[in-house]
């Protein structure tokens, strides 16, 4: 079996694969590459960022629907699947940020797929954000599907840009997947 | 091809009924293939994949798990279920022991009646309830053979290591060794890969090995410490850069690159889902089975845990066993109620003939409310379960519903996930059941620990319950200032201040006697805060911890009502020093400065007066001088976290409040009776010790208020250790023989064992008091070392002179 995933590592690298760890996710039976779907490459197929919604969740704008951006799976009405609940009064963040994604998983075997590996950057720095919920949690991907999945995010006040970034935790890679706006709540 | 050998390689080792202690090792070439189960023998695959942390990221580990994975499984096995190995040979999988006992309800035993003279304390049962054990337990009866078949998946060498009992040797890649070795004495040990000394084992190569007699299986070891109930909690911290790294293939070295823990867990669960209150109710449920103690209020005489009770019933708590397969070392912290520590890796601490180790450990069964947890230690406490000593009458009469207290690691920066999200680390809270009939409890569930974290209860200015007439009233205000230290260094602090305080560090001294009736009115002026009085055991609402109470914005009074000691008892009395602090975003709040000390006195007792110029610390203890009586509080401070907000971390944003980094080191304090300075900040420049014969001796009280373990020495001028120092109390309780059941626990100091010593090792939050007794009249040396939490390297000594006359 050694022997086989180096011969496949070897086979990946001379044809020019790109995507880091693919190899090592394919079995003796696997095809050469991952399928893929909309967005980037990942190693085990791809990720894409459908669609973000940024609010304010202060009691007055709290039923008010904020800018949705991106696709039309940032449902503008139900763009909460979990409530938002953050504390003010705590000191937490209370604005918001929701994003869509679509996971393609390109092998032929299951992968696991957590939310948390989606993380919102502030600043283009060091800090990154942890979800505050999910409507999908963590969970296997079937060989060849795709699923969508809605996450939200505490972020910051308005006036810091935001990221969305995914971590391919198998290849040790992080990739970009886009920007949030310029910060500014709509 | 490989069966017939594994069936005689089992016959063989089966039918061998001496086998030397460190195991009988048998390898085989191969185990790529998942094996076929044996009777008897206890399969563990040596799998790497991914692992869920409480934010929901995945991080690459190792583990020992029950079927062969691979990396990329969804679901990689990298733990075993709990397994039991009987004495009659037989290896049952299951998560409670004794197996056929009856498993107490959500983990919580029922008692068995109430108590006949005691009103709201109950009887409790004797040797009958189960115990659930976490993942990665393997339970061995005295008695039995352990036979593990241990399959390497991976691409290095690894092995198994029971320290001292059993040990595979090197496992090649793709091979299998089986093991097999009469279980141990009654104890707790710890199964783990020594590869790389701790890499592999912080990587998630590590389990527990419990072993019991089974003809006392409600005790720590025959003739030890009966229970109703025992737990096993184990602490383990993640790194996911390692796990990057491991993933990577490379070879981590912990000296060159020590660990930065970024996830800290009790038995595979972090902050919300520890507590057990994730939208998950299947994974709360487990987690109150496994790691939550709970129950009934009993009586409890640590001098006796099963001697004198009818047959029916026992006046014990509830055992734990806590190990340490960590990175850093740990400050288990209770709420509630004081733990007696029995126990350190498999060596009975004494009730009477205790001493202080070589590293400045006091070596004596004691109570304590910070349990230090060393790198792979372990230790068995007892949670006694019973009425929190600083609860009035009238709040302990009214109780009609749980209360519940947290435990949690004193080196704060475990109390975070993810550089923020506190609380999301190491945490657990105990229960004490309410009086009556259980009543189904149900708690508010979160989605993920942000949530958790960026909701906690508030209040803005919520009465105090059952009010009484105070005896002693104070008011901390919450202030932030820039302050200049001794060094003349400015950093922001914010702490607490009173009426006539000023702005100054720490915050003004709490100061009461037993038996007193407390108010302490916050104001937090700022946000919300709240204060716990550290080491104060009142009722849930008045001990300052908002995921358990609320937070205050705008003010509260604090209610409590210290133990009343008696001489020569050692579970009462409430006399010695602590501290209070904020305890909202804690792991920030107290190295802002959020703390100040609490001294307890004791009551005067006809038979232990007072004299002119010198108090007791304890209602028995030792006179001592007032004049000399010093406070001694080690402080690192970490100038990055002096940047933050109040709520830092709290919505999940990463500030790396899991990295103490500290750049500067004080010894705040000084002395306790002398004027008030004026200084921003108050720190001793030279401590003054009474010789003998020329006085009462001197009382040092020392509090470690940094994150990191310190260590206290004393020597002479050229450099030359002193033993001057007698430990006499601990976390507020004095030492005392404890070796006759019924019979009265003089200090020990008074019964010719004094804790003499010239090193004292405290963690975070750990208090002494002690008395010093310089050998001549001169100069001597006060030193302390702070070190650090993962390599134990000294960051930083300061130093005081101490004239002895």
């Amino acid at each position: 079996m050694e022997l086989s995933r180096r011969r496949m590592m070897l086979g990946l690298g001379a044809t020019g694969v790109a995507a880091v760890g693919a190899g090592v996710l394919l079995t003796r039976d696997s095809p050469p590459t991952p399928s893929r779907g909309a967005g980037q490459w990942t190693s085990f197929g791809t990720v894409a960022l459908l669609g973000w919604s940024r609010r304010s969740l202060d009691a007055a704008a709290e039923h008010e629907a904020g800018h949705v951006h991106g696709a039309d799976h940032a449902d503008e009405h139900s763009a909460t699947t979990t409530p938002l609940i953050p504390s003010a009064v705590h000191g937490a963040w209370t604005d918001a940020v929701t994003v869509d994604l679509r996971v393609h998983n390109g092998t032929q075997g299951p992968i696991e797929l957590s939310p948390g590996q989606f993380r919102v950057r502030v600043g283009g720095g060091d800090m990154t954000v942890s979800l505050y919920g999910a409507d999908r949690p963590a969970g296997p991907v079937v060989a060849g599907s795709t699923t969508d999945l809605r996450i939200n995010y505490l972020v910051p006040p308005a006036g810091m840009p935001l990221t969305l970034e995914f971590a391919d935790a198998l290849a040790t890679r992080t990739h970009q997947l886009g920007r949030l706006g310029d910060g500014a709540t709509s | 091809m490989i069966e017939p050998t594994r069936r005689e390689v089992l016959a063989a080792t089966g039918g061998v009924t001496a086998i030397a202690a460190t195991g009988a090792i048998v390898s085989e070439a191969s185990a790529s293939q998942p094996a076929v189960t044996t009777p008897g023998v206890l399969d563990l695959y040596v799998n790497e994949g991914l692992v869920r942390m409480v934010d929901d990221s995945l991080v690459y580990m190792r583990g020992f798990g029950a079927t062969p994975t691979d990396i990329a499984s969804p679901r990689p096995s990298l733990r075993i279920s709990p397994q039991v190995f009987l004495a009659d040979g037989r290896l049952v999988s299951s998560r409670s022991y004794p197996i056929g006992a009856a498993l107490p309800k959500e983990g919580r035993p029922d008692p068995l009646a109430p108590h006949p003279r005691l009103p709201g304390q109950y009887l409790i049962r004797r040797r009958y309830w189960a115990s659930y054990f976490p993942p990665r337990t393997i339970v061995a009866e005295v008695g039995s053979t352990v036979r593990l078949r241990v399959h390497n998946r991976l691409k290095r060498a690894h092995q198994l290591r029971i320290d001292g009992v059993a040990d595979t040797g090197p496992i090649a890649p793709g091979g299998t060794v089986t093991l097999a070795f009469k279980a141990p004495v009654a104890g707790t040990y710890i199964y783990h890969d020594p590869g790389g000394k701790s890499v592999e084992r912080i990587l998630g190569l590590h389990g527990v090995f419990v072993v019991v007699d089974p003809a006392q299986r409600w005790e720590l070891a025959a003739g030890r410490a009966e229970f109703e109930r025992q737990w096993v909690w184990l602490c383990q911290d993640v790194d996911p850069v390692w796990g990057a790294r491991a993933r990577a293939g490379q070879v981590i070295d912990p000296v060159a690159t020590p660990p930065v823990p970024r996830y800290f867990m009790l038995n595979d669960r972090s902050g919300f889902r520890s507590l057990g209150v994730s939208d998950d109710a299947v994974d709360s449920r487990t987690a109150l089975e496994e790691s939550l103690p709970s129950g009934s209020t009993r009586d409890f005489d640590v001098r006796a845990f099963s001697v004198g009770q009818v047959a029916a019933n026992v006046g014990t708590g509830q055992m734990i066993r806590l190990v340490n397969v960590g990175a850093v070392v740990h400050q288990m912290h209770f709420h509630g109620n004081h733990v007696w520590t029995l126990r350190r890796n498999g060596a009975d601490f004494p009730r009477l003939a205790g001493h202080v180790d070589v590293e400045g450990h006091a070596v004596l069964q004691q109570w304590e409310d910070v349990v230090e947890l060393d790198q792979m230690d372990r230790k068995e406490i007892m949670l006694p379960i019973r009425r929190p000593p600083e609860v009035p009458e009238r709040t302990w009469a009214a109780r009609d519903e749980d209360w519940e207290y947290p435990m949690h690691c004193h080196a704060e920066p475990s109390q975070t996930a993810a550089g923020g999200l506190y609380p999301g680390g190491l945490v657990a809270h105990w229960t004490l059941a309410a009086p009556g009939p259980r009543v189904a409890h149900a708690h508010e569930t979160f989605p993920s620990q942000a949530a958790f974290a960026s909701n906690q209860p508030h209040e803005g200015s919520p009465e105090t319950l059952f009010p009484e007439t105070p005896t002693k009233t104070f008011l901390r205000k919450f202030f932030n200032r820039r302050l200049v230290f001794p060094d003349g260094a400015e950093h922001e602090i914010w702490s607490f201040e009173d009426e006539t305080s000023g702005r100054r560090f720490p915050a003004p001294l709490i100061r009461v006697t037993e038996g007193d009736m407390v108010h302490v009115k916050l104001e937090p002026s700022k946000r919300v805060h709240t204060i716990h009085h550290h080491g104060m055991e009142p009722d849930p609402r008045n001990d300052g911890v908002g995921h358990t109470s609320f937070e205050v914005t705008g003010s509260y009074t604090y209610q409590w009502r210290p133990d009343l000691g008696v001489p020569a008892d050692p579970n009462n009395g409430a006399s010695g020093l602590y501290f209070y602090h904020c305890h909202v975003n804690t792991v920030l709040h107290v190295q802002m400065g959020m703390f100040g000390p609490l001294i307890v006195d004791p009551i005067v007792h006809p038979a232990f007066p007072l004299a002119p110029g010198a108090r007791r610390s304890f209602i028995d203890g030792p006179l001592y001088d007032i004049a000399t009586e010093t406070l001694l509080v080690p402080y690192a401070l970490d100038p990055r976290w002096h940047t933050f907000e109040h709520a830092a971390g709290l919505s999940g944003e990463d500030v790396g409040l899991n990295r103490f980094d500290p750049k500067f080191f004080y010894v705040v304090g000084g002395l306790l009776n002398g004027p008030a300075g004026t200084a921003d900040v108050a720190s001793p420049r030279q401590l003054r010790a009474n010789l003998p014969g020329t006085g009462h001796p001197t009382l040092f009280r020392m509090l470690n208020a940094n994150y990191f373990p310190s260590r206290a020495r004393f020597t002479d001028t050229a450099g030359k250790p002193v033993e001057m120092a007698e430990l006499i109390a601990h976390d507020g309780r004095a030492f005392r023989d404890t070796s006759r059941p019924g019979q009265p626990s003089r200090p020990v100091r008074d019964v010719g064992h004094p804790l003499r010593t010239d090193a004292i090792a405290f963690g975070a939050a750990e208090r002494y008091d002690m008395l010093v007794h310089p050998p001549y009249r001169g100069t001597f040396l006060f030193h302390v070392d702070f070190t650090h939490w993962v390599t134990g390297r000294v960051l930083a000594t300061r130093t005081i002179p101490v004239v002895a006359s």
